[in-house]
């Protein structure tokens, strides 16, 4: 099937100033703190003089303690002592000393532009302490427009990947895959995608990362799919899609990848939709009440699909398999202060949808029997992020 | 099973016995492999922990052993209760607090207690005075420390 143009850039809201648009070039890394004189030889060293972390518990216990300071709060806590120095000094030893001994909390990763720079920027909130802080940009060359690419994560790993997209300016498609990890503060380029891809879906079955369809470099969507080992970081091609398709939104769902077109301006034709089945390779086409009804962004929580919508105000709904239908759940609509367009993302039963400046509605789902509810709670972002639109948000734990 | 079966005496190291039930003893691991061992009657000598805070271990396993497994709204109440539980202790009592929970094995006390050391420190003063912290730097040391940059994620 021909492209339609609109499809491509129907998730773009806004104009942009696209000659402005950048993306720093080089590859920044947190700067090292630790300098010649507190060489790391004397961590140990000082541990084996006996100075406790904190005097009057065993070392490990406080840790435990140590850990659990607020990033925000490093600045003060290196300068305590020799000891916290170390501790405090640089992201990789904390959280790697945080990984050791076992800690997850989530934290929120949230990818947008700038509005009057045309940057992409990630962000990254705290969910414990309600603290934003920042991450080095994405080592890319090109340009790369704030929509198209996509970004999918192995949250217990603490590592996300952004693969795809679209260089600005153009409509040419990349096939460039970049690999955070969390531990590390640290972005690496890792082995490309088979094909050239923007506007796809996406999705991580059993800790293998799917991606399927999307716009490619010619006038045709693609119909081919692949999926990335993160272990060896390699790609390989699986079943193709049954027709060509660009993606609006995907999820996975009970072991398979929902992959949705989503409404098409004006309306006319139904959406298509397909799904992948990993287990036997093969893909079928989505029931019709799913793909019609799907007309937002999806979350999977209780093993079920739910949709915050597109628009501004409105309540979520769930996806029923057995009657094919969608029921709008109980509670309030989506609070007032988080306008479009929505960033969704969800863990356990709490569902976080980041609209524009950042700001960021925290939906917490509940059950009772048959029934879904959602209770909202609201945190502003920071003045500075006024500017901010998001596109994707993800959630990783460390 | 009568109900002194289902009872249990805690003594601690100053020789205050707390009879408790034992659903609330058992949430400490210690006692539960003490118990699993049958190496000791229906007495429990704790020797690292005094009086004054067994009595508090056991307040906070009391609680926990009433609401745990209940529903989304008691888990909020739970969660008011911790914080309400560790905001008013002094260092002293928060230390011998996490010393026990360690000593007795009681993660979820463990975690409370170590969290809110972190949460009640937060400027350099209240690190060094709190937890009483020497400062080790030589002077040049420290003027160097002043020169680093901020340091959040980034830059």
């Amino acid at each position: 099937m021909q492209r339609v143009k609109v499809s491509s850039q129907r998730a773009a809201v806004h104009k942009l100033g696209d000659s402005q648009m950048t993306l720093s070039p080089k590859f920044r890394v947190a700067a090292s703190i630790q300098s010649p004189s507190f060489d790391s030889s004397s961590e140990s060293e000082l541990s084996l003089r006996g100075e406790p972390l904190i005097p009057g518990l065993p070392d490990d216990v406080a840790l435990n303690c140590l850990l659990r300071v607020p990033i925000q709060s490093h600045v003060s806590t290196r300068s305590v002592c020799k000891r916290w120095h170390f501790l405090f000094g640089t992201k990789e030893t904390f959280f790697a000393r945080r990984k050791e001994l076992g800690f997850k909390e989530p934290w929120l990763f949230v990818v947008g532009f700038s509005r009057c720079t045309g940057k992409i920027q990630w962000k990254v909130l705290d969910l414990r302490n309600l603290t934003w802080h920042e991450i080095p940009s994405m080592p890319c060359r090109d340009k790369v427009c704030p929509h198209g690419f996509r970004s999918v994560s192995l949250p217990r790993e603490g590592t996300m990947f952004v693969c795809g997209g679209m260089v600005s300016d153009s409509d040419c498609p990349l096939d460039l895959v970049l690999k955070y990890d969390m531990v590390k503060n640290h972005w690496t380029v890792t082995s490309k995608m088979i094909t050239k891809r923007s506007f796809f879906g996406t999705g991580v079955i059993d800790g293998m990362v799917y991606a399927a369809g999307g716009n490619s470099a010619d006038l045709f969507e693609l119909d081919s799919a692949e999926v990335l080992n993160p272990l060896d970081g390699k790609w390989q091609s699986v079943s193709s899609m049954v027709t060509r398709m660009a993606s609006y939104d995907a999820a996975v769902l009970n072991g398979k990848l929902l992959v949705t077109e989503g409404w098409l301006w004006p309306f006319f034709v139904s959406p298509r939709g397909q799904v992948y089945d990993p287990r036997i390779d093969q893909w079928e086409t989505m029931a019709m009440g799913l793909r019609e009804g799907w007309t937002g962004t999806s979350v999977v929580v209780y093993d079920r699909l739910f949709i915050v919508s597109e628009l501004e105000r409105m309540k979520m709904k769930v996806y029923d398999s057995v009657t094919d239908s969608w029921e709008t759940i109980c509670g309030p609509e989506l609070p007032e202060e988080i306008c479009r367009p929505f960033a969704v993302n969800c863990y356990g039963n709490r569902v976080y949808v980041v609209g524009r400046n950042l700001h960021l509605a925290v939906g917490n789902i509940w059950r009772s029997e048959s029934k879904f509810g959602v209770r909202w709670e609201v945190v502003e972002s920071p003045e500075r992020y006024g500017d901010l639109t998001p596109s994707h948000s993800l959630v990783l734990f460390a | 099973m009568s109900k002194s079966e289902k009872k249990i005496v805690l003594k601690s190291l100053d020789n205050e016995a707390f009879e408790v039930e034992k659903a609330v003893a058992l949430q400490s691991q210690t006692i539960w492999v003490m118990c699993e061992d049958k190496c000791v009657g229906n007495e429990i000598p704790l020797e690292n922990v005094t009086g004054q805070i067994l009595a508090k271990v056991i307040d906070y396993c009391k609680k926990h052993a009433v609401v745990d497994g209940d529903g989304d709204e008691s888990s909020e109440e739970l969660k008011n209760w911790d914080t309400e539980f560790t905001k008013n202790m002094d260092q002293s009592t928060l230390f011998n607090m996490i010393l026990a929970a360690n000593y007795l094995n009681i993660k979820s006390l463990l975690n409370l207690t170590c969290q809110a050391v972190a949460d009640k420190t937060k400027t350099i003063d209240e690190f060094h005075t709190f937890l009483n912290i020497e400062n080790n730097f030589t002077p040049e040391e420290e003027a160097q420390i002043c020169q680093e940059n901020l340091w959040a994620f980034d830059d």
